[in-house]
């Protein structure tokens, strides 16, 4: 059983209210999910906050998770990211944050926490890994970077638009041209792929 | 550029930005709104949530340890509210239409009884599938076990309709097709013998489904769209069978 089933399998058995399967989903993914919810939010108390909130939807939106159609990391993963953006409109922490470590916080370079790897990060995820970074290298380095402050640091267009000294209605044309470019490179690398 | 084709890669654009969270406020709230009734969209969605997952570098960062116990409590605090919330529900509608109130008693009863005697009865249960309806009622739940590839039913469902069969189906995760198990002409079937290749099907199962069908069973082999219930369908290793 590869690390997906196995997650898979965990998902299924919260169906069944089988709340030991959660410890286990919560001991090989919380750690995981808990950082890429700090990368957004900034803050060990509200990461804590948004990951239970994220695991109380794992746990009672299992039965409509659908194996066949995203892997099981990437279901919860956008559980987490989606509480994640949601915590940041209604907190200012992150605009104050933003303000106070401008100068000496470079958020794409920035790693907190350790390093251990989740369990799931097999070929797949390198492949995928591979997958982007080589279609993102073909837009340009503004564009690049905008797609990962939004992706990974949870940053507004108006934020991405102070970093860069521009305008948002510019922000908005990259991210539109640069996602539409990117997916072209991604669906031509998936059907090379196959 | 045709205008299909431009609205299609805007809608595209604006699943890229919802994804990557770049869509806020009204914007968001408005495409999440579209986003349940459109297949395309979720298609849309669907992708940049795989594809932009590469860009994640999977550091760890361990939550605090309070956070596990909190979520427990939730999870319990939820469950308890339901089941009260549930025997509050069930008093009222006792008194209000009885007969309807004595039946589910039985029902639970029933559920109570199953239980112990299904455990002395059932040398391993290797899959199950809780089949529920839209409203997340279980109208049956299957169980197999291996060793003698019976299936075991038990069911919520109080009778079926005289000219009428039920019919249980498994959609394999290997290719998404539907397949027959079993044609069920009485909720009094509390066990069905697979062969070979229907337990086959059943190892393969995604999800076990419910249908509604002419007397017998459908005569083309392919459900029909009254779909009563569906479950997916979770296989336990040998040493872990709890339920």
């Amino acid at each position: 059983m590869d690390a997906n089933d196995e997650l898979v399998d965990l998902i299924a058995r919260c169906t069944l209210r089988d709340q030991h399967s959660l410890k286990l989903l919560y001991d090989k993914v919380g750690g995981y999910l808990n950082a890429v919810i700090f990368k957004i939010l900034k803050s060990d108390e509200l990461s804590n906050e948004v990951l239970q909130e994220a695991f109380i939807q794992i746990w009672e939106n299992a039965s409509t998770y659908r194996p066949h159609k995203a892997k099981a990391l990437t279901w919860m993963t956008s559980i987490a990211r989606y509480r994640a953006l949601d915590r940041l409109s209604v907190e200012k922490r992150h605009a104050k944050y933003l303000q106070e470590n401008d100068e000496e916080n470079d958020v794409l370079e920035s790693a907190e926490g350790s390093h251990t790897d989740t369990p799931d990060f097999s070929l797949y995820a390198s492949q995928l890994n591979h997958q982007i970074e080589q279609c993102l290298s073909k837009l340009s380095e503004k564009v690049q970077q905008s797609v990962k402050l939004a992706y990974l640091e949870g940053f507004s267009r108006e934020e991405i638009a102070e970093k860069h000294n521009t305008n948002t209605n510019t922000v908005k044309s990259w991210l539109r041209r640069g996602s539409e470019r990117l997916k072209t490179c991604l669906e031509g690398k998936i059907e090379m792929n196959r | 550029m045709s205008g299909r084709q431009d609205r299609d890669e805007s809608l595209d654009s604006l699943a890229f930005e919802y994804v990557a969270g770049t869509l806020r406020g009204e914007e968001r709230a408005d495409f999440a709104q579209q986003l349940k009734a459109s297949d395309v969209l979720q298609e849309s969605v669907l992708f940049w949530e795989t594809q932009l997952m590469g860009l994640q570098t999977h550091n760890m960062r361990m939550p605090a340890p309070s956070v596990w116990g909190n979520i427990v409590g939730k999870v319990n605090a939820s469950r308890e509210g339901g089941v009260a919330a549930e025997k509050q529900g069930f008093l009222a509608r006792f008194w209000q239409w009885a007969p309807t109130s004595f039946a589910a008693a039985i029902l639970v009863v029933g559920l109570f009884l199953f239980y112990p005697t299904l455990e002395s009865q059932r040398p391993n249960t290797d899959y199950i599938a809780v089949l529920t309806d839209d409203t997340g009622r279980a109208l049956l739940t299957a169980l197999t076990a291996e060793e003698n590839k019976d299936m075991w039913l038990k069911w919520e469902l109080e009778a079926l309709d005289e000219d009428r069969s039920v019919q249980l189906w498994a959609i394999s995760k290997r290719d998404g097709e539907t397949r027959p198990i079993a044609v069920l002409d009485s909720v009094s079937i509390d066990k069905v013998p697979l062969d070979e290749a229907t337990w086959r099907l059943v190892t393969d199962a995604e999800y076990l489904v419910l249908t509604e069908e002419e007397l017998g069973g459908s005569a083309i082999d392919e459900p029909s769209d009254r779909l009563l219930a569906k479950g997916i369908c979770v296989r336990f290793s040998p040493d872990e069978r709890r339920i």
